[in-house]
């Protein structure tokens, strides 16, 4: 197996420490590098708690998960910090620092765990806001910027530590169409050096038409893996196309 | 029966109050720990953020604070005690209750109004937003970015701003008193200066450490205290403010025990 091919992340029958009255079936999958895995559902909080296990944010209750060969299940506070710093995370709602402009939101992370000057880490924050299109003035504060401005922001905050892998919890969340299209276009250049998982991904479909490598549906009794967003499409499974329908009907 | 319940209630609610509030303290100070980093650039622009809004712009209103209180009440008890004294007494309660006493109480009770319920309400509101999470998620540690720095400003201003207010409040009020009641300014003041020996300053030092140290925490325990509610933010505000007052006294009661 080459470097490349190697897993980043392998969930092995792991099951989440989700709370709530929902059943949690064991989840068994691999995250490769440029590879984008969707996790579906008809229950966001499920789909949470799976994304929050395979981000290493919570152990599973059952099975394992390794992140970059490290076993999630034992790690000390202290490798957990350190890997922390190697994978990116883009909340719903791009929930940026209110009382921090956008360049020092974006600096944060860089300013936290690398030993760089100041000078330095603003211009590698600049330079990562110039390639990802961001026209807003990186002095203004979140509150002014527009939704897609803001999700900008938040993925370049995500993407200024270079992580190998990317988690994206409702990425298209509070964007038009038209802002869905540029930030699918955005994502899909980021998925080239790293592994993507993501939910929230029906709110576009055409973005998981042209870049999903894997889609999982989860729901409370079964867990199905499509390995393309037509397979997905062609299933005969009921809750599948039930769950389609509910989404042809929200267009 | 029912006032028996309240009793036992409070009593216990207060007892685990003290030992989260201690379980905080012990887990934030606990900057040794290998997966804390405090000596980073990220914590020391919060840190300077946070001297500038709770220090520097308090300047002017601890300045006018300590000419108000130098000129009302110095003055006059210089007055009413070299009339009943003399001398040598007034430069000792200057020295006692002055330097000791009102110079950190004063700031100190400026640092809560001003600093301690807006750090509260900054934190609380953080919270409710949802907006410390996604730094933890990303490896950034609550405690370094967001206490560490907050806590250590409020000691920094404390300590610099009652020195300061003290030394204002005592030329203000000896040279106006020295004017109106016709009695040599600079004498007082040399008899005052002679008797702040190291003790005495350790003690205001030590004591305006703790001032700084219980307002700073109260304000981010209770900020961080906020759950998922923006109601909960006025609420822990108002015991941020509260408590801190009634740890101060506390602490205050105690080093007078000390003294005497």
């Amino acid at each position: 197996m080459t470097a490349a091919s190697a897993p980043i992340v392998v969930a092995s029958a792991a099951v989440p420490s989700g709370a709530g009255h929902l059943h949690y079936p064991p989840l068994s999958c691999q995250l490769k590098l440029s590879t984008l895995t969707c996790l579906v559902g008809p229950h966001r909080a499920q789909l949470r708690a799976y994304l929050g296990m395979l981000a290493g944010i919570q152990r599973p209750s059952e099975g394992t998960v390794t992140i970059f060969g490290q076993l999630v299940n034992a790690l000390d506070q202290a490798v957990w910090q350190k890997l922390r710093a190697r994978i990116g995370y883009v909340s719903g709602g791009a929930l940026l620092l209110s009382v921090q402009h956008g360049l020092m939101n974006v600096m944060l992370p860089a300013l936290y765990h690398q030993n760089l000057s100041f000078r330095e880490v603003a211009d590698k924050a600049r330079a990562l806001l110039t390639a990802l299109d961001c026209d807003s003035d990186p002095m203004l504060f979140p509150a002014v910027l527009t939704s897609l401005q803001r999700s900008r922001i938040a993925l370049a905050r995500a993407l200024i530590l270079d992580p190998g892998l990317l988690f994206l919890d409702v990425p298209f969340y509070d964007l038009g169409a038209k802002e869905r299209e540029v930030m699918g276009e955005l994502l899909g250049k980021s998925k080239q050096q790293r592994a993507l998982c993501m939910i929230g991904g029906l709110q576009s479909p055409q973005f998981l038409q042209r870049h999903a490598d894997r889609i999982i549906y989860i729901a409370e009794e079964k867990i199905i893996k499509f390995n393309s967003w037509e397979a997905f499409l062609r299933t005969e499974d009921q809750d599948v196309q039930g769950l389609l329908s509910v989404l042809k009907r929200g267009e | 029966m029912q006032f028996f319940g309240w009793l036992g209630r409070s009593c216990s609610d207060s007892f685990l109050y003290i030992i989260d509030v201690f379980y905080f303290i012990a887990r934030v100070m606990a900057i040794g720990q290998p997966h804390r980093n405090v000596f980073n650039r990220a914590v020391y622009s919060v840190l300077l953020g946070q001297l500038i809004y709770t220090g520097v712009d308090a300047f002017l209103m601890i300045s006018f604070l300590a000419v108000v209180v130098g000129i009302g009440i110095i003055s006059e008890l210089i007055y009413i005690m070299h009339s009943i004294t003399g001398a040598n007494d007034i430069t000792e309660i200057l020295a006692r209750l002055l330097v000791s006493e009102m110079g950190p109480l004063i700031t100190s009770v400026i640092l809560i109004g001003r600093s301690c319920s807006a750090m509260t309400v900054d934190l609380g509101n953080t919270k409710v937003r949802g907006e410390i999470a996604p730094l933890e998620y990303l490896g950034i540690n609550a405690d370094d970015y967001f206490i560490v720095p907050r806590i250590l400003c409020m000691v920094i201003c404390q300590v610099i701003l009652a020195l300061y207010f003290s030394t204002i409040m005592l030329f203000c009020g000896i040279f106006f008193g020295a004017y109106i009641y016709h009695f040599p300014a600079i004498n007082a003041l040399m008899e005052l200066v002679n008797t702040l020996n190291i003790s005495v300053v350790i003690s205001f030092l030590i004591k305006n450490v703790m001032f700084g140290f219980i307002i700073g925490t109260m304000a981010c325990f209770h900020g961080l205290s906020v759950q998922n509610s923006p109601t909960q933010v006025p609420q822990q505000m108002q015991k941020a403010v509260v408590r801190s007052l009634l740890f101060i006294s506390l602490v205050d009661g105690y080093f007078f025990l000390l003294v005497l």
